[in-house]
């Protein structure tokens, strides 16, 4: 009887739905079969990485454990190899592992040993030895340096220790700060190593801050900016500077700071000399948030270095060699610039970069407002379209994927994109159906051209690109909050013959 | 004139004086500790003070009836007059008040007694005295029967609408303990509703999701019952005159939800003035009644909550506030309503506005408000319900970020009734208009996507209609109601439309015996778990959510004025939006173990708290009740079991409580106090544990501990001559119990969450006690 009148009421009861908006761009294939992937992992995953080895190759570095890190060749040789350690900072061209030295039970420090070495490597590691045991570590210059200073919990800190990871020179440097000592933040280098900098709090000699100053979020006052160097003893000391500067250098010789506050947009030479002077670049009170070098040419064939930057809501542009005046560099006021292109094309938004989560915010070129709620502003290889994740103001910076044609209408792509690349081809590589990680996510290949995405692999939360090849190490989201890492070749493009694309 | 013409009359005839002999004074217990007397007269004493007397037969000539008595008829400790009192001489004259109290009787002359009876109050004794040719104008003051006024309610009483119901009124809407006053929250202590988070107003009826639960006020639909937290309902107690619940397979009259139905009715202003101003410690609350020339009756009412201390106890950042508003205007038969309600929970956080540091309040706001006007009129067999509705919806959420909602609905219901036929038809529409809107406009990062499609600007448009018919096969023993109904949906690209047949019988098997059941598909568009104002027709892509309800009872009138019923339901769900709210504002990540995916077209927060699930309830319901006398109350037991078909297979659902229990007692005791207690216990629902190695376990494999609460609850009124005051105390949660949340899952120093750690949870735990004063006039 129940069925019966089950049967009578589901026949007589109906819904009917009509959608007109149901998508159009068709997820095509299906994903590769989790049993033809290799797992990289054996077990949970706390952390990963794409290392460069001894070989030249890429290798993955997978910690399973606290002890140890489980490295695998990705080049065609293969091979595993398992680094030992009690801390481990992975860095791409080399392990630095803290072993600890036995407890003292004196109540001193412990004794630790760092040692360095690379993945592939097959002889002993570069070893240094700290006394005072493991504590803050910045390693820069290319990995050519690293500056350690000990735990404040062992002692109190009031300088630094710069090593050339070659063992060539090292140095004490007093520590500006020691608040900063856990952590040495603040300190950066310069491109070679040669050289790195720290801030210091300042503590006389500096003007309050300005309403300049204050423009900006967290430019509140301005740090004494001091050059260390990393071959020799010499010190640079370059005074209190705001807290927005750039470091150039075009050469030794010209080694400089373009500085941004109260004062103007200033050049702070390293060491002033007659080819390097101290000068201003623009008077204006500067507080711009941007900054982009572009190298442009001249009429006669001649290139000049331009820094684009912000005065007020005004681009404007300066020879970074001061041969001319500063210029406005757009026809209108903007609120933010998100980049300059190589034609001189400014991409902008009109909304400040807090209105919304994530620096989300509308997006224009020209009088074009293509983007509402906007991020991941790319244009493609070609110069010839826009993409960008629209609806992104939420959670993570989730949003749309679309795509248009320069001053044109947008097409979705996909919905809840976590992130995207383009592909040498043109396609894009997105993590999408993301609205939060789980097992709906998907790694998918997405085709503007034609239309049509193609299925890369399921259950995938994110994905690196592996160097040397083209194919993916793919997140499979196997738990709550863990997952397998596997290899993913990426799918060919079927119309590269055709159009004469390729990936 | 035209009555002491008429009286003069009666004299005539009138040569039997019968006296009656007097009654226990029992009014007058309560007269002598009042502060005024029941009745007053003229210029004379009160008339209670004088002493009762038993008057004997006699035989002596008919006096002459040339004293005439006037005067009203009141409610004690209020300003209601009492229509249809009887007012009797010990000669056996008597009269009757008008709908005004007022009345007239001619009387002899001398030291007369008269008793004043009226149903729903005790009887009254005076003896007036009254002077040949002269006359006297007297005002007595009777006072309610508590078994009256309190416990008139009734199970499955009468309704426009067919179906298993049950109907709650009067004062148990208002003194059921555990419910601090509120008439809705007494839902929550009937069968087959389930509380998953205990001291939260948040139901599964019947194995449905919370958001599929209807709720009407006078036809309306609004979005939400209850204030946020120990907020309570959002209309005025008082102004609640009848609540009807139908847990599943009602008629067709009711459309566009799947789950139970909640239909409040309120009352219009009675006659005269009245007031009433209740102050709890969190909440103040009043009501002013008006009847203004040409009997058009005015009824104002609101509540203002400032709860915030109680949420300082658990962040001293947070804030809460709370009121609501209600107007009733009746003519006739036209009523025009106006009512609002609004919530907001704020948290003080810093933010960097220019380089300076402030501090801002960012605020989670509810609000809606609705007009309506609505007519009833009848032509002999015909009646005629139609209403226009005007309303909006604002929900804000953290960030600023919200919807607001414009909407405008009309409808007509009609019915016209044969002697053994009904006909029931109807037809509604709304159009809405959604638009999304930065509610804090001040306040930087917003997340405006994060509402998704709940945010979405667009315009919608929803209604329906039904036929129904109610046929007496047997007259007054076999009743059979079949109705079916057309709804439809249409917002941005999509419309929708769902047929739903239904079919409800009824039997009388024995006068104390009676069989009832129904059957019927009930559709629904996509929802949220919760009913939100402003969080409607949207995700229409998803399709209709389904439930085929199925529903059996019995019920049994046992002596001492017990009632047993039982019943037996069965529901099949279909596409059931049944997100876990819980999991997801909790963000304990146990939703993403066996979960189904989330619908692909939605982003945001509807992304995550959205599934679409097949599955089914069924269950047995046991209730054991007695409405009147000392000692009242209920037994509700609900054996259910709820399950879900996830990507792992069929498991318990998020909600499933295998035994519910409820037990309400309330004892009328001397010197008009009323003590009440209740008993609250459920099983624990389920959740999902973690395996130590890191890999999820099946769905819902383990349980949270069962759940035991008592709340007490102690009312004593006073009654004055033209008013009243009331004091309640209420403890809810008396026995400290932890209302969980969900399980805690550890995680390690890589924040890789590897274990279920039993020993913590998050809670609520406390004990509410709360002291109201009411005072009406």
């Amino acid at each position: 009887m129940a069925k019966l009148l089950a049967l009578v009421f589901l026949l007589a009861g109906c819904n009917w739905t009509f959608d007109s908006d149901a998508p159009a761009f068709p997820l095509l294939g299906s994903p590769p079969l989790e049993s033809s992937l290799v797992k990289l992992n054996d077990g949970p995953v706390y952390l990963s990485a794409i290392v460069l080895g001894t070989d030249n190759q890429p290798w993955l570095a997978l910690q399973e454990d606290k002890a140890s890190i489980k490295l695998r060749n990705l080049g065609p040789a293969g091979g595993t190899q398992t680094l030992m350690g009690d801390q481990f900072i992975i860095r791409y061209r080399a392990f630095y592992t803290w072993v600890h030295g036995p407890e003292p039970t004196d109540g001193s420090p412990r004794a630790d040993k760092l040692q360095i070495s690379s993945a592939g490597q097959t002889t002993p590691p570069n070893e240094f030895d700290f006394p005072l045991g493991a504590g803050a570590l910045v390693v820069g210059g290319n990995e050519a340096v690293l500056i350690y200073a000990p735990l404040q919990t062992v002692m109190t800190v009031d300088h630094a220790t710069v090593y050339r990871t070659d063992h060539s020179f090292q140095r004490d440097v007093p520590l500006p700060d020691v608040e900063s000592a856990q952590t040495l933040g603040g300190t950066f280098f310069n491109g070679d190593g040669s050289l790195y900098f720290d801030k210091a709090r300042c503590s006389e000699g500096c003007a309050s801050a300005s309403d300049v100053d204050n423009a900006d979020r967290g430019g509140t006052e301005r740090r004494v900016l001091t050059g260390h160097s990393t071959t020799s003893n010499v010190d640079y000391p370059l005074g209190p500077q705001p807290r927005r500067l750039l470091y150039y250098e075009p050469s030794v010789a010209k080694r400089q700071f373009i500085t941004c506050g109260s004062n103007g947009l200033d050049v702070v030479p390293l060491v002033p000399s007659a080819d390097n002077p101290a000068r201003v670049l623009d008077d204006a009170a500067c507080a711009s948030p941007f900054f982009q070098y572009l190298r442009l040419t001249n009429t006669d064939g001649t290139t000049t270095l331009y820094l684009y930057y912000m005065i007020g809501e005004e681009l404007r542009r300066v020879p970074v060699d001061g041969s001319a005046p500063p210029a406005r560099a757009f026809d209108r006021d903007i609120v933010r610039v998100l980049g300059v292109g190589g034609d001189q094309t400014v991409l902008y938004s009109q909304d400040p970069d807090n209105k919304y989560i994530y620096g989300v915010g509308d997006g224009w070129i020209g009088d074009w407002r293509f983007a509402n709620r906007g991020r991941l502003f790319y244009l493609s290889g070609d110069h010839k379209k826009m993409r960008w994740l629209e609806n992104a103001a939420q959670g993570g910076g989730i949003g749309e994927l679309r795509s248009a044609p320069i001053g044109g209408a947008s097409t979705a792509l996909a919905r809840n994109v976590y992130d995207y690349d383009e592909l040498d081809g043109g396609r894009l590589l997105a993590a999408a159906n993301h609205a939060y990680r789980g097992t709906q996510n998907r790694i998918v290949v997405i085709d503007d051209t034609h239309k049509e995405a193609r299925w890369v692999a399921d259950r995938a939360d994110d994905y690196s690109f592996i160097p040397g090849s083209t194919d993916l190490l793919v997140d499979i989201v196997t738990g709550a909050s863990t997952s397998d890492l596997v290899r993913v070749p990426l799918p060919p493009d079927p119309y590269a013959a055709v159009d004469g694309g390729t990936d | 004139m035209f009555v002491v013409r008429y009286l003069l009359a009666v004299r005539r005839w009138s040569s039997l004086l019968v006296l009656f002999a007097g009654l226990a004074c029992a009014s007058m217990s309560v007269a002598q500790e009042d502060p005024v007397p029941d009745a007053a007269q003229d210029g004379g004493q009160p008339l209670d003070a004088a002493p009762a007397a038993a008057v004997a037969a006699t035989s002596e000539p008919a006096p002459v009836l040339d004293a005439l008595l006037r005067g009203r008829v009141y409610e004690r400790g209020s300003v209601s007059p009492v229509a249809d009192a009887r007012i009797v001489s010990a000669g056996g004259l008597e009269t009757k008040s008008d709908s005004h109290g007022r009345f007239e009787l001619l009387l002899p002359a001398g030291d007369v007694p008269v008793v004043i009876i009226s149903e729903a109050h005790e009887p009254m004794h005076v003896t007036e005295h009254l002077v040949s040719h002269g006359g006297l104008n007297v005002e007595y003051r009777l006072t309610p029967l508590d078994s009256k006024k309190r416990f008139r309610s009734k199970v499955r009483g009468e309704s426009h609408h067919e179906g298993e119901r049950f109907e709650l009124r009067d004062e148990e809407l208002h003194m059921a303990p555990g419910t601090l006053g509120d008439p809705f929250r007494t839902i929550a202590l009937l069968p087959g509703v389930a509380a998953p988070v205990p001291l939260l107003p948040l139901w599964v009826v019947r194995g449905s999701s919370p958001g599929t639960n209807g709720f009407f006020l006078d036809g309306m639909r609004i979005p939400q019952l209850f204030h946020f937290l120990v907020g309570g309902g959002i209309v005025q107690s008082s102004l609640v005159d009848r609540i009807d619940f139908y847990p599943s397979a009602y008629d067709a009259t009711f459309g566009r939800f799947s789950g139970g139905i909640v239909n409040g009715e309120t009352r219009p202003a009675r006659d005269g003035y009245h007031g009433q101003v209740e102050l709890k410690l969190y909440d103040l609350s009043g009501l002013v009644e008006a009847t203004l020339p040409k009997g058009v009756k005015l009824t104002l009412s609101g509540h203002y909550g400032w709860p915030a201390f109680l949420v300082h106890l658990f962040d001293k950042k947070a804030d809460l506030q709370y009121w609501d508003f209600q107007m009733r205007l009746d003519w006739k038969g036209v009523t025009v309503q106006a009512l609002g309600s609004f919530d907001s929970l704020s948290f003080a956080r810093d933010q960097l506005t220019n380089g300076q540091k402030e501090t801002i309040q960012d605020r989670f706001r509810l609000a809606f408000y609705r007009v309506q006007i609505r007519d009833r009129e009848r032509w002999g067999r015909v009646e005629l319900e139609t209403g226009v509705v005007g309303g909006i919806d604002e929900l804000a959420s953290f960030g600023g970020a919200g919807v607001r909602k414009e909407s405008l609905a009309f409808r007509a219901n009609v019915s016209a009734k044969w002697k053994r036929f009904r006909l029931l038809g109807g037809a509604e529409i709304e159009l809405q208009r959604f638009s999304a809107v930065n509610f804090s406009p001040g306040l930087a990062a917003a997340e405006p996507d994060a509402l998704g499609d709940f945010a979405g600007s667009r315009g919608g448009q929803v209604g329906g209609g039904y036929i129904e018919g109610v046929i007496d096969i047997v007259p007054r023993r076999f009743q059979a109601t079949v109705g079916t109904r057309l709804d439809f949906y249409h917002a941005g690209p999509v419309t929708l439309l769902g047929l739903d047949p239904r079919m409800q019988l009824k039997a009388q098997l024995l006068p104390q015996l009676s069989i009832h059941g129904g059957t019927g598909l009930y559709q629904q568009a996509p929802s949220f778990p919760v009913g939100l104002p402003g969080i409607d027709t949207f995700a229409l892509q998803l399709g209709l959510q389904r439930a085929w309800q199925s529903a059996v009872g019995i019920e049994v009138n046992l002596p001492k004025a017990i009632d047993f019923s039982i019943s037996g339901y069965y529901n099949k769900f279909w596409n059931l939006n049944d997100g876990n709210i819980i999991d997801v504002v909790l963000g304990s990540g146990s939703d993403a173990a066996c979960a189904s995916p989330p619908p692909e077209s939605l982003t945001g927060f509807p992304a995550q708290v959205t599934r679409q699930l097949n599955g089914a309830a069924y269950g047995l319901e046991l209730l054991l009740r007695r409405k009147v006398g000392r000692v009242t109350g209920w037994i509700a037991y609900t054996l259910s079991k709820s399950e879900r078909i996830f990507s792992c297979g069929l498991r318990p659902g998020d909600f499933d409580q295998r035994h519910i229990l409820n037990v309400v007692v309330q004892v009328r005791l001397p010197w008009r106090l009323i003590a009440g207690a209740h008993l609250y216990f459920a099983s624990g629902r389920p959740y999902t544990s973690y395996l130590q190695n890191g890999v999820d376990a099946l769905r819902n494999d383990a349980r949270l501990p069962n759940y035991v609460q008592v709340d007490l609850r102690l009312d004593r009124e006073w009654l004055f001559k033209k008013w009243a005051i009331s004091a309640f105390l209420e403890v809810v949660n008396l026995t400290y119990s932890r209302a969980i949340f969900l399980p805690s899952t550890a995680t390690d120093a890589t924040s890789v969450m590897s274990a279920l750690d039993s020993s913590s949870f998050h809670s609520l735990r406390l004990i509410l006690p709360t002291l109201g004063v009411k005072a009406r006039l």
